[in-house]
């Protein structure tokens, strides 16, 4: 009651001074939602809905209910394949990648000439993965640079890019090379902020580097390492890039990924219904995998 | 309150607006204004006639000043795939680009251009009756041909040269062919055939070799016939067991033969004679071109050509034919004659041939005759290559499965197999 009274006594004076910054933060917002809703979400729900039917590229459009959802296990679709080599490709590639960006940023920071380094190594980052990838596959060839190498230490290479057991270890090479500065970076950036005189008193304590790399170190960058580790497994489970410009998916079937696969049924083949549906299975998959990591966060990552 | 409710209002209808807008789709195939036309044409990069092509478009402009085409160039690689987009979305040209092998698989997407072009001014005796033919699924024309092509045999003849094996002849047999890879393998140390995943490339040779065919006239896929198998197991044994010939280095180098040859890396390969004056031309070494080698049952040698059609989305369709009938006139077929493409029209023929002799004879000594002499022996015995309606997905498949066949970790009948099985 007395609430009331006072703000009917008071509501004019009171809103001619108050601030809002309700309208300019919804100003400020509306271009990156109208961007978000156009180009995100409408064709996600989009997409939902285009897996539900038979939707040929020019042609009559049926409904077909969860049949392209079954047919992606049959055995003409590519489907499994790629499935299990995007399963491949992440489980090599999420690893490595931490290990090999985490020790170099460490390495990195010892360096007078840390920023140099991390400007060199940032730069495939910056450069099209295209582009690198048409580069990387000259250097492959049978009779390119990276065989005349190994030549002249006497070993004989295979086709690496031709053999199905060496394929998609190659293309893991350059996805590593071609994404190893972004996370560096961010590393680079934690390893920065790690508080000196934290350090400094372990160390007077008697702890060993090593004692302070694994017990002090690397927990107080959990929070880099959860956010570089969750971005890192979103983009494998998406590679299409370089397996596509390098092999196409082949030997056989040795370097498709479920991207590529829905890229081909779409545009190769013409079947925009078919290929929406391994599209919404990977959406699933990595929302799933996300939301494991996210829930998992509480037990290792510290945040001060 | 109401004011955060009338900016909320306010950032609602933009958004809206901006999704209206974004969801409106362009226009389909040209548009007109005040009587005039503007006309969409998509085509892919033809290279160094480039020029030649946009003058033809120019051209229609100067015979009818209502009229104005507008032409897009796509990489050849990238053009049907982008094709399929553009009908997806509404948004395909006008004048379509169309090659007879992915007319199959497109021709759902064509008018039927008989009548619009009889409309303006075609004549059927004007013109090659198989380049005609190949761009017919029916009975029913789809588009006009601008040119006919077969598939030859280019050969290095300075690396022959230098391995002191004759060069090769309109009548070269299999066993011919096989005992001069060998030589040259021999004496250069590096094997003399490129091969292939181009479908008219590889099968053409396969075709060359005992008659085998890929595709019934039914337009169904047979790879696993007994001729099929036969030819593809020597063909694979080209790499594998004779050592004489360059597998592709990944399933992604589909023209590998064809460019592996232009670099000079193999001394053989196969290729269209739309290449006839650009291969020789760009090569840094002396070029010569046969017919295919044949065997015991050779079946010759496919013909394929390309030619333009009208998209059934194109709202200006009699506009599009009098464009069309412009771009492969008399006086087109005899400028492309000369800019390197061999016409369609039987009257431009004896132009293509002087224009070869001038560009390339002065570099290689009787190219321009020995051409002629190539493409009428592969001509006498040609067919057209016949594709599926699924015919993309099969040569990704292709691309795949065979590379395993032709460096040997997969049998030739299971590569076959394989893609067969695959293949929709």
């Amino acid at each position: 009651m007395t609430v009331l009274v006072d703000k009917r006594a008071s509501a004019r004076p009171r809103k001619a001074r108050r601030h809002s910054d309700g309208p300019a933060a919804l100003g400020f917002l509306t271009p990156s939602a109208a961007g978000l809703t156009v180009f995100v979400l409408f064709p996600s729900v989009l997409a939902i809905a285009t897996s539900l039917f038979h939707w040929p590229t020019y042609g009559e459009i049926t409904f077909a209910g969860l049949d392209n959802y079954k047919t992606l296990f049959t055995g003409q679709s590519d489907f499994g394949a790629a499935l299990l080599n995007t399963i491949l490709f992440t489980v090599l590639i999420v690893p490595l990648n931490l290990v090999l960006t985490v020790s170099v940023a460490f390495w990195v920071a010892t360096s007078r000439f840390r920023q140099l380094y991390r400007v060199l190594f940032f730069i495939p980052v910056v450069t099209p993965s295209v582009a690198t990838a048409i580069i990387w596959k000259l250097l492959y060839q049978p009779d390119g640079v990276i065989s005349w190498a190994a030549g002249l230490f006497g070993i004989q290479l295979p086709n690496l890019l031709g053999s199905s057991s060496t394929a998609l270890g190659a293309v893991v090479v350059v996805i590593l090379w071609n994404g190893f500065g972004y996370n560096m970076l961010i590393f680079s950036a934690a390893i920065d902020q790690l508080p000196e005189d934290v350090l400094a008193a372990a160390a007077l304590d008697g702890a060993g580097p090593l004692r302070i790399l694994f017990r002090m170190k690397l927990p107080l960058m959990t929070p880099a390492i959860f956010f570089a580790s969750t971005v890192t497994l979103i983009q494998a489970f998406q590679i299409f890039n370089e397996p596509y410009v390098m092999t196409a998916g082949g030997p056989g079937t040795s370097t498709i990924t479920v991207v590529m696969n829905v890229y081909q049924t779409a545009f190769q083949s013409g079947q925009l219904g078919e290929a929406a549906a391994p599209a919404m299975v990977l959406f699933v998959l990595i929302l799933v995998v996300t939301l494991v990591q996210w829930t998992g966060q509480k037990k290792w990552v510290h945040y001060e | 309150m109401a004011r955060f409710a009338k900016t909320a209002a306010v950032s609602v209808a933009v958004l809206g607006l901006v999704g209206g807008l974004a969801a409106c789709s362009g226009s389909s195939g040209g548009d007109a204004g005040s009587g005039t036309v503007t006309l969409d044409w998509s085509f892919w990069d033809q290279g160094t006639t480039n020029d030649s092509w946009k003058a033809l478009a120019d051209d229609v402009h100067k015979s009818d000043a209502n009229l104005t085409v507008k032409m897009t160039m796509t990489p050849f690689a990238d053009y049907f795939t982008k094709l399929q987009s553009q009908l997806a979305a509404g948004t395909t040209a006008c004048i379509v680009s169309m090659q007879s092998l992915r007319l199959p698989a497109f021709k759902d997407a064509l008018e039927p251009i008989g009548p619009l072009m009889e409309k303006a001014g075609f004549d059927a005796s004007e013109w090659n009756e198989g380049a005609l033919k190949a761009l017919q699924v029916d009975g029913q024309q789809y588009a006009i041909p601008y040119g006919l092509s077969t598939m030859l045999l280019y050969y290095n003849k300075d690396m022959f040269k230098a391995a002191g094996v004759t060069e090769p002849t309109n009548d070269w047999t299999t066993a011919d062919f096989e005992d001069a890879a060998k030589k040259v393998t021999a004496a250069t140390g590096k094997p003399a055939f490129g091969q292939s995943f181009s479908d008219l490339h590889m099968f053409s040779m396969l075709l060359a070799y005992n008659g085998a065919r890929p595709v019934t006239d039914e337009a169904k896929l047979d790879l696993t016939n007994a001729e099929m198998k036969q030819a593809f197991t020597w063909y694979t044994g080209l790499s594998t067991n004779q050592k004489v010939a360059s597998v592709p280095a990944s399933s992604s180098d589909v023209p590998w033969g064809e460019q592996q040859f232009v670099a000079g890396n193999v001394a053989m390969a196969v290729d269209g004679d739309w290449n006839i004056s650009s291969n020789a031309s760009d090569a840094k070494f002396n070029v010569g071109v046969v017919a295919l080698p044949q065997g015991e049952n050779g079946g010759g040698t496919y013909s394929a050509n390309s030619g333009f059609g009208i998209s059934k989305s194109c709202e200006h369709k009699e506009e599009a034919a009098k464009a069309i009938a412009v771009i492969t006139g008399a006086d087109a077929q005899v400028a492309q004659a000369e800019a390197g493409t061999h016409p369609a029209r039987t009257a431009a023929d004896d132009a293509f041939f002087k224009s070869l002799a001038t560009t390339v004879d002065k570099k290689t000594p009787g190219y321009s005759e020995q051409a002629k002499a190539a493409m009428e022996a592969a001509s006498a015995k040609s067919i057209p290559f016949i594709s599926t309606a699924s015919w993309d997905n099969t040569t990704k498949l292709i691309a795949r499965e065979f590379i395993l066949a032709y460096s040997g970790d997969e049998s030739a009948d299971s590569a076959l197999q394989s893609v067969q099985q695959s293949a929709k």
